[in-house]
C-alpha cells in the first residue's frame, strides 16, 4: 500500500492543517499556563508540532512493514515500544535543540523545559498511539476495499464464464445430422450440398463467435436463425413449416445472440421428433412499452409423452436472461390445446454489459 | 443374382437425406434388396412384422418410437445395423455389446464393411436376439432419465408415462409394472429401471420392489426389525432393512 498522506495532495493538506491546529493549541496552552514569553511559547508549539508531523509521516513505513510481515502480537508490541522510544527521543531532542537555537539560549525556557518534560513525553506517547492507530485503520479500510474489488472482479469473471458456457451449446446431434445430410446431398445435388455447407459454416461462425458485444440487433439474430432453419428444412423437408410475423420496429432492438435458437430447437424436438406429421412453427415479435415480446409456438401432440429429456435448452435461456437482465426479462412457456408457446420478454434499453 | 438368394433390408430413419445415402450405398450391393423405408419407429415396427426383413438399418432418435424402444417390443429377430449421429448412451451400449453401428456421416467403406459383416452373419444363421436383449437391458445409465415405457399388445403400442407408475415388482426375468391404469409385464431387469428412472422419484425398498415415492402412503413396523409400506390405495408392500434405511433418508414419516 502506498503512503496514505503523501500520495494525495488534499490529504496532505488536511494532515498539515491538523498539525497546525495542534501546534497552535499547544502554543496557547503554554502561553496561558506558564510564565515564559509568548514568542517562546509559540516557537515551542510550532517546532514540536512540525517535528512530530514529519516523524509521524515517516512512521508509516515501519507500520506498513510490520503489517505485511505476519509477526506475533508480542513481537508487534515490542516493535512499537522500541519505535516509540526512538521516535519520542528524536522528537524531544530535536524540538529542544531547535527552539533553543531559535530563541538564542533563553534561561526561562530552559527551566520551563525541565518542568514540562514528563507532560511532553506523555503527550508524545499519546500522539504516537493515535498516529499508529490511524495507520492501522487506514490499512484495514484499504484491505476491505481491495477485497470488495477482488470479489466483484471474481463474480464478473464467473458470470462471464457461465454466459460463455450457456451460449454456445449447439447440439452435437444437429451438427452431425447436418453433416450427414450434406454427405447425402453431394451425391444427388452437389449445388444444394455446397449451399448447405456455406449455411452451416455461417451459422456455426455466428454461434461460436467470441466477440465482446454479446448482444445483437434482432435483425442479425433472425438472419442467423434463418440459416439454422434452412439447414433443418433440408433435414426434415416438408414436415417443417415456418411462419414469421415480426414488426419492423422490433428489428433494431438488441437481444442476446443465440437466444432464439434454443427455443426453435425445442420446438423442433417436440414438434418434429415426436410426430411424423407436419409441424408449424410460428414466430411473432411485437414492441410493447419499452420491451419486445417474442413468441415462438409450435404444434405438438398433447397425447404424446416425450421419450425423455433434460430440458437444458429452455433452462439455459432462462439463466442467460437472468444474468443479462436480472428479473427484468423473462421466458414463459404455455401449453394450450395442441400448441406449445415460448414467450420471451426482453427490455429494450437495458444495461446489458455485465 | 437369384431373387430368393437376396438379403432383404428395411431402412428406418426419419430424415430423407439420411435414407437416400443408405439407398445410394446399398445400390452397389447386388445381394441386398431394399424392401421398405420408414420415417418413424412405429412404421418400422409394423413393417418388420409385415415384411420380415433379414437386415434393418435403424436410427435411434425418431418420432413416435425411438430405436431402442422399437428393440424393446420387437418380436422378430432381424440383423441390425444402427445409425446414429451423436448419442453417448447408444454408443456406449453398442461398444459394450460388440454391435455394429454407423456414426453419421459415415464413409462408403465403413458402410460396406458393416453390410458385409451383416451378410456373413445372416448367411451363417447367427442369432441376433442375444445382443438385442443385452442392448435393451443395459446396466448402464442413459444420457437422460426415462420419461416413458413402451408396451406392446399385439400390434398396439402404448406408453406408460413414468409419472403414472406406482411400483414395479421383479418376476424372474420380467418386471411387472403397476401403474395408475393397470399393469404391464416387461422383459427387463430391476437394475435397469433402478438406474434409469428418475432417481429422486423412485426407491428400491426391497430386492423385488421399486416404488414411486409419490405413491407411498405411510410406512409401518411389521414384526421385529421389518417394515411394511402402505401405498396410497391401501396396497401393502414389504420393506427390507436396507430399503427402510433408504426410505428414512428420503422421506419423513
Amino acid at each position: 500500500m502506498i503512503h496514505p498522506f503523501l500520495s494525495k495532495r488534499n490529504r496532505l493538506l488536511v494532515y498539515w492543517l491538523i498539525w497546525l491546529i495542534i501546534g497552535l493549541g499547544q502554543s496557547l496552552l503554554i502561553t496561558f499556563s506558564s510564565d515564559i514569553s509568548v514568542s517562546a511559547s509559540f516557537s515551542d508549539g510550532f517546532f514540536s508540532a512540525v517535528i512530530f508531523a514529519i516523524i509521524a509521516v515517516a512512521l508509516w513505513f515501519p507500520v506498513n512493514q510490520f503489517n505485511t510481515s505476519r509477526n506475533s502480537l508480542l513481537i508487534a508490541i515490542l516493535n512499537h515500544l522500541i519505535m516509540a522510544i526512538i521516535a519520542l527521543g528524536i522528537w524531544v531532542f530535536l524540538t529542544k535543540f531547535l527552539v533553543l537555537t531559535f530563541l538564542q539560549d533563553n534561561v526561562a525556557y530552559k527551566s520551563f523545559w525541565e518542568n514540562s518534560i514528563y507532560y511532553r513525553l506523555g503527550a508524545g506517547a499519546f500522539m504516537y498511539a493515535v498516529v499508529i492507530l490511524t495507520y492501522y485503520l487506514m490499512i484495514s479500510i484499504d484491505n476491505i476495499a481491495e477485497k470488495n474489488i477482488r470479489e466483484a472482479k471474481l463474480e464478473n469473471m464467473l458470470k462471464e464464464t457461465e454466459l460463455m458456457m450457456l451460449r454456445s451449446q449447439i447440439n452435437p446431434h444437429f451438427l452431425f445430422n447436418s453433416l450427414n445430410s450434406i454427405s447425402s446431398l453431394t451425391i444427388s445435388d452437389a449445388e444444394r450440398a455446397r449451399e448447405m455447407v456455406i449455411k452451416l459454416s455461417d451459422f456455426m461462425r455466428y454461434a461460436l463467435s467470441r466477440k465482446d458485444d454479446r448482444t445483437v440487433i434482432l435483425q442479425t439474430e433472425l438472419e442467423n436463425l434463418r440459416l439454422y432453419l434452412d439447414i433443418e428444412k433440408i433435414r426434415f423437408g416438408e414436415r417443417l413449416v415456418l411462419e414469421e410475423n415480426v414488426q419492423d420496429e422490433c428489428l433494431v432492438v438488441r437481444v442476446p445472440n443465440m437466444i432464439l435458437q434454443p427455443l426453435y430447437e425445442n420446438a423442433i424436438k417436440h414438434g418434429v421428433y415426436e410426430s411424423a406429421d407436419v409441424v408449424n412453427i410460428k414466430l411473432s415479435a411485437i414492441r410493447v412499452n419499452g420491451a419486445i415480446n417474442i413468441s415462438i409456438s409450435n404444434d405438438f401432440d398433447p397425447e404424446s409423452i416425450p421419450p425423455g429429456g433434460t430440458g437444458t435448452g429452455l433452462n439455459n435461456v432462462r439463466r442467460r436472461l437472468e444474468l443479462y437482465y436480472g428479473n427484468r426479462a423473462w421466458l414463459k412457456t404455455t401449453k394450450e390445446d395442441s400448441v406449445f408457446t415460448a414467450e420471451l420478454y426482453i427490455p429494450e434499453q437495458a444495461d446489458i454489459k455485465i | 443374382m437369384n431373387e430368393k438368394d437376396q438379403i432383404t433390408a428395411l431402412i428406418i430413419e426419419d430424415e430423407e437425406p439420411a435414407r437416400s445415402i443408405i439407398k445410394h450405398y446399398l445400390g452397389k450391393h447386388e445381394s441386398v434388396k431394399i424392401v421398405g423405408e420408414c420415417a418413424d419407429g412405429y412404421c418400422g415396427l409394423m413393417s418388420i412384422k409385415d415384411l420380415n426383413p433379414d437386415l434393418i438399418f435403424l436410427d435411434i432418435q425418431m418420432p413416435k418410437l425411438t430405436g431402442f424402444e422399437l428393440l424393446e417390443v420387437l418380436e422378430e429377430k432381424p440383423e441390425i445395423i444402427f445409425t446414429t449421429a451423436f448419442d453417448e448412451y447408444a454408443i456406449k451400449a453398442f461398444d459394450m455389446n460388440a454391435v455394429d453401428y454407423l456414426l453419421k456421416p459415415f464413409s462408403e467403406k465403413r458402410f460396406d464393411d458393416a453390410v458385409e459383416k451383416a451378410i456373413t452373419r445372416i448367411k451363417t444363421g447367427a442369432d441376433p436376439s442375444g445382443y438385442i436383449r443385452k442392448l435393451t437391458a443395459g446396466g448402464f445409465e442413459r444420457s437422460a432419465p426415462l420419461n416413458r415405457i413402451v408396451v406392446r399388445k399385439g400390434n398396439a403400442i402404448s406408453f406408460i408415462p413414468v409419472k403414472n407408475i406406482r411400483y414395479m415388482q421383479a418376476e424372474d426375468d420380467y418386471v411387472m409394472i403397476y401403474h395408475v391404469n393397470g399393469k404391464a409385464l416387461k422383459l427387463q431387469t430391476m437394475k435397469y429401471y433402478e438406474s434409469n428412472l428418475p432417481v429422486n422419484e423412485f426407491i428400491r425398498i426391497h430386492r423385488s420392489y421399486l416404488v414411486s415415492i409419490e405413491h407411498i402412503g405411510r410406512v409401518e413396523p411389521y414384526g421385529k426389525d421389518t417394515y411394511i409400506a402402505i401405498m396410497k390405495d391401501g396396497e401393502r408392500l414389504p420393506v427390507s432393512r436396507s430399503g427402510y434405511k433408504k426410505l428414512k433418508e428420503r422421506i419423513s414419516f
